[in-house]
C-alpha cells in the first residue's frame, strides 16, 4: 500500500513537453484525482505511474523505492482503462482470471497443448474459482461470468473491468476516466460505488478524470493539471476555497467562480461598471487592478433593497436551487461596444425557486467573506489570504 | 405509400445486381457451364466441336489412374505447404514492420516487393539461385558443407523448390493482410495484458492472435483457393516435372488441354479441382460459422 512520490517528474516526446517537472508526495491509502482538460496530461501521468509510459526525468518513488525503471507487472497496480479494455475474444469469467492466471504462467505453457491443460486446472484450482466467485458476486456479475463482454452494457462492462482489477488485490488502483462511456444516471451510481470501493479495499487510488464533480467528490487529494503543468495540488476543499490562480478558480466548481475586474482605490473597490463594494483587501496597494473572485452561493440576488445594480440574462431553475445569470449596471452592457468585462455573466446560485425572470432589474449583494484575489495580469492567487477575508469581512 | 412508389423503390437493388449478374453469366457461368459439358465428352483440341457425349467415363477413367491420384496429392501437398509457409513467414513479418524501428518504411517497401514483382521475373531469377552448378542456392549450402542439390532436377527436390518460391512470391500478402488487422488491435489491450502480468509472446499469443484471427481464416482461405488454383510460378520452373513431382491438377488440365489434346479430359480435371475448392470454402464457412456462433452466445 505504497505512498506516491512524484520527485521532479516529467515527459518529453522528442523537443515537445508533454509534462513540466512537478514534484509532490501523495500520502498512502489517498483517493488521489488527476483533474484537467482534455490533453494536458493527465491520462500521461497516469500511464507514468502505471509503467506504461517511460519517465523522461525525475524519480516516481512507491513507499520510498524508485520503481521508474520497472515493468508494469512488476509495480503491482491495477489499470482500468478508459474504454475497459476488455479481452473481447475472453468470456467474463476469463477476463476476470486473467490476471491470477498470468501470475502462474510459466515458460512450458506456451506449448499448445500443455499450455489449455495447465489453464483449465487453473480454472479449476479452489484459490482462483473462489477469488473469481468472490469477486463477481461483490460486482454483481455473477449471472454473466460465461458470457462475452460485447454482450453485456456499458455499465456491466465497466464492473468486469473493476473486477479484474480488484482480483488481484494490487497496492494501487489506477482508473483512467472510467467513467466517460457511461450515461448520467450510470456516471453517478458508479460514482458512489467507486468510493464505497475505495473505502472498502483500503488502498491508493489514483484516479484521471476532466469532470470536476467526480474530482470533488470521490477524491481525497486532487492534482489539477493544464497544458502539462500542474496547477494545482490539494485536497478538494483547498482547491475550491483557495484556487492558486483564476485558471483553478474557473475549472473547478459549478457554475464556476465569478471574476471580477476591480481597482482597488482608497477605501472602495470599484468594480467595471463603476459601482463600489465597501470593502479593502490589506495586501493589495492602492490603485491596482486585481481579480476579485467569488463563488456563486456568496452572491444573493433580490428584486429590491441595497446592493450592486444588476439585470437578470438567464434562470436556471433546478428544483431544490436555482442559478441566475447576470449583468452588472443598468443596460449598457447589451451594447456590443461595451467592454468584454461589462458583457460577460456572473452568476448567483440562490437556494430554493428564485421569484426573477429574464431581463428584470434587480440588487445583488456579494458576501465577501472567502473571496479570492488574483493579480490581474498574470492570474495567480494573492496571499496571505487570510488577511484578506479578515479585512473584507469587516 | 402508392403501388407505383413501391415499385419504383424496388427496381435500383435489382439493376446494380443485375450488372454483376450479366457480368458473371458471360465471363464465368458460360465457361463453367460449358466446362461442365465439356467434361461429359471427348473433345479433342483440334475439333473442339466435334466432341461425343461419353457419359461419367471421363471421371471413372481419371479417378482410377494412378497418375491423377499422384497429382491429387501433389496438389493438397504443395497447397499445405504453401498456405502454412505463407502463414508463418508472412505473419512473422507483419508482426516484425509493427515494430517501430529504423529504416521500417524501407523494410515494408523491401518485403512487399516479391508479392508487386511478376511472376516470370521471379522464375527467372530463382532458375538462376536454383542452377546446380552456379546457383546462389547451391553455393550457400556448399559452404555449410553440403553437397549439391538438384533443386529443378531432381524428383525429391522438385516440389520443394517449387514451394519455396512460392511461399516467397506470396507471402506478402499475408503479411500486408495480418499488418492492417494488427495495426485495427487496440494498443489499451496489450497495455492490460502488460498490466495483468503477461509476457511479450503471452500477450501474442492470448490478446493479439484471437484478436486476429478471423483475417487469418479469411487469409488462409484466399491463400488455400489460390495455391490450388496456381499455374504459372509451377509450370515456368518446373513444367510439371521432374517426373511429375510438380504436376498439380492445374498443371494436369494444362497437359490434358494443350499438350494431349484431350479437352474432355481436362475439363474433368478442372471439375475435380473446383470441388476441391469448394470443400475448402465450406469447410471455412462452417469452421467461420461455429466460432461467430460461440462468440455471440
Amino acid at each position: 500500500m505504497p505512498a506516491l512520490t512524484f520527485s521532479g517528474l516529467s515527459k518529453s516526446y522528442g523537443d515537445t513537453r508533454v509534462i513540466e517537472e512537478f514534484t509532490a508526495e501523495i500520502p498512502d491509502r489517498e483517493f488521489l484525482v488527476l483533474l484537467g482538460p482534455s490533453g494536458c496530461g493527465k491520462s500521461t501521468m497516469l500511464r507514468m505511474i502505471a509503467g506504461l509510459v517511460d519517465i523522461t526525468s525525475g524519480d516516481l518513488l512507491f513507499d520510498g523505492k524508485r520503481v521508474n525503471d520497472l515493468e508494469p507487472k512488476e509495480r503491482n497496480v491495477a489499470f482500468v482503462f478508459q474504454s475497459y479494455a476488455l479481452y473481447p475474444h475472453k468470456t467474463v469469467r476469463a477476463n476476470i482470471a486473467f490476471p491470477l492466471l498470468m501470475s502462474r504462467f510459466r515458460w512450458w505453457q506456451h506449448i499448445p497443448v500443455l499450455g489449455w491443460f495447465a489453464r483449465r486446472r487453473a480454472m479449476r484450482d479452489p484459490a482462483i474459482s473462489n477469488r473469481i466467485a468472490e469477486i463477481a458476486e461483490t460486482m454483481e456479475l455473477t449471472p454473466y461470468l460465461d458470457r462475452r463482454p460485447r454482450t453485456l452494457s456499458g455499465g456491466q462492462r465497466q464492473r468486469v473491468a473493476l473486477a479484474r482489477a480488484l482480483v488481484r488485490e494490487p497496492a494501487v488502483y489506477l482508473l483512467d476516466e472510467p467513467l466517460s462511456n457511461l450515461d448520467a444516471k450510470l456516471r453517478a451510481q458508479m460514482r458512489t460505488e467507486i468510493t464505497a470501493l475505495y473505502r472498502r479495499v483500503g488502498v491508493s487510488f489514483v484516479y484521471v478524470t476532466h469532470d470536476q464533480v467526480e474530482a470533488m467528490t470521490m477524491g481525497t487529494r486532487v492534482i489539477l493539471l493544464q497544458d502539462g503543468v500542474v496547477q494545482q495540488h490539494g485536497t478538494p476543499e483547498e482547491i475550491y476555497d483557495r484556487p492558486a490562480n483564476t485558471f483553478v478558480a474557473r475549472f473547478i466548481g459549478s457554475p464556476a467562480m465569478n471574476l471580477f475586474p476591480v481597482t482597488v482605490t482608497g477605501q472602495r473597490i470599484v468594480l467595471a461598471d463603476g459601482q463600489g463594494l465597501p470593502a479593502v483587501p490589506a495586501s493589495v496597494p492602492d490603485d491596482t487592478r486585481v481579480s476579485l473572485g467569488v463563488r456563486a452561493e456568496r452572491i444573493a440576488v433580490s428584486r429590491d433593497g441595497p446592493g450592486l445594480a444588476a439585470r437578470v440574462v438567464v434562470v436556471e431553475r433546478l428544483g431544490g436551487e436555482s442559478v441566475v445569470g447576470l449583468r452588472l449596471g443598468a443596460g449598457i452592457q447589451d451594447d456590443a461596444n461595451a467592454p468584454a468585462e461589462l458583457r460577460d455573466l456572473f452568476y448567483a446560485k440562490v437556494p430554493g425557486r428564485v421569484d426573477l425572470e429574464v431581463d428584470d432589474a434587480c440588487r445583488v449583494q456579494v458576501n465577501l467573506t472567502g473571496c479570492s484575489w488574483f493579480d490581474a495580469t498574470t492570474g495567480r492567487r494573492l496571499e496571505p489570504a487570510a488577511r484578506i477575508e479578515e479585512v473584507s469581512a469587516a | 405509400m402508392s403501388t407505383m412508389v413501391k415499385v419504383r423503390r424496388r427496381i435500383p437493388p435489382y439493376l446494380f445486381v443485375g450488372a454483376a449478374a450479366v457480368y458473371l453469366a458471360i465471363f464465368t457461368a458460360t465457361p463453367l457451364l460449358r466446362g461442365v459439358w465439356l467434361s461429359f465428352t471427348d473433345t479433342k483440341l483440334l475439333n473442339p466441336d466435334g466432341g461425343t457425349f461419353v457419359g461419367a467415363d471421363n471421371y471413372r477413367n481419371l479417378l482410377t489412374e494412378d497418375r491423377f491420384l499422384s497429382s491429387v496429392v501433389t496438389t493438397l501437398l504443395y497447397t499445405t505447404l504453401t498456405v502454412v509457409g505463407a502463414l508463418v513467414l508472412g505473419t512473422a513479418a507483419a508482426f516484425a514492420i509493427n515494430e517501430r524501428f529504423r529504416g521500417r518504411a524501407v523494410a515494408r517497401a523491401v518485403l512487399t516487393m516479391p508479392w508487386a514483382a511478376p511472376s516470370i521475373a521471379v522464375v527467372l531469377v530463382y532458375t538462376w539461385i536454383f542452377n546446380v552448378e552456379d546457383g546462389v542456392a547451391n553455393r550457400s549450402l556448399a559452404a555449410l558443407g553440403i553437397g549439391q542439390q538438384g533443386w529443378l532436377l531432381d524428383p525429391d527436390r522438385g516440389l520443394l523448390a517449387v514451394t519455396l518460391v512460392s511461399v516467397w512470391k506470396v507471402f506478402p500478402f499475408i503479411m500486408l493482410v495480418v499488418l492492417a488487422a494488427l495495426q485495427s488491435v487496440p494498443s489499451e489491450l496489450r497495455e492490460s495484458g502488460r498490466i495483468d502480468g503477461a509476457a511479450r509472446l503471452t500477450i501474442v499469443r492470448e490478446i493479439v492472435l484471437p484478436h486476429i484471427a478471423p483475417t487469418l481464416r479469411v487469409a488462409a482461405l484466399l491463400m488455400t483457393i489460390w495455391s490450388i488454383r496456381r499455374f504459372e510460378i509451377i509450370f515456368l520452373l518446373t513444367g510439371g516435372g521432374p517426373v511429375d513431382s510438380t504436376n498439380t491438377l492445374v498443371i494436369n488440365v494444362y497437359r490434358e488441354a494443350f499438350q494431349n489434346s484431350e479437352l474432355g479430359r481436362a475439363a474433368a480435371i478442372g471439375m475435380l479441382g473446383l470441388c476441391l475448392s469448394l470443400v475448402v470454402t465450406v469447410v471455412y464457412f462452417v469452421v467461420d460459422g461455429r466460432s461467430a456462433r460461440k462468440e455471440a452466445s
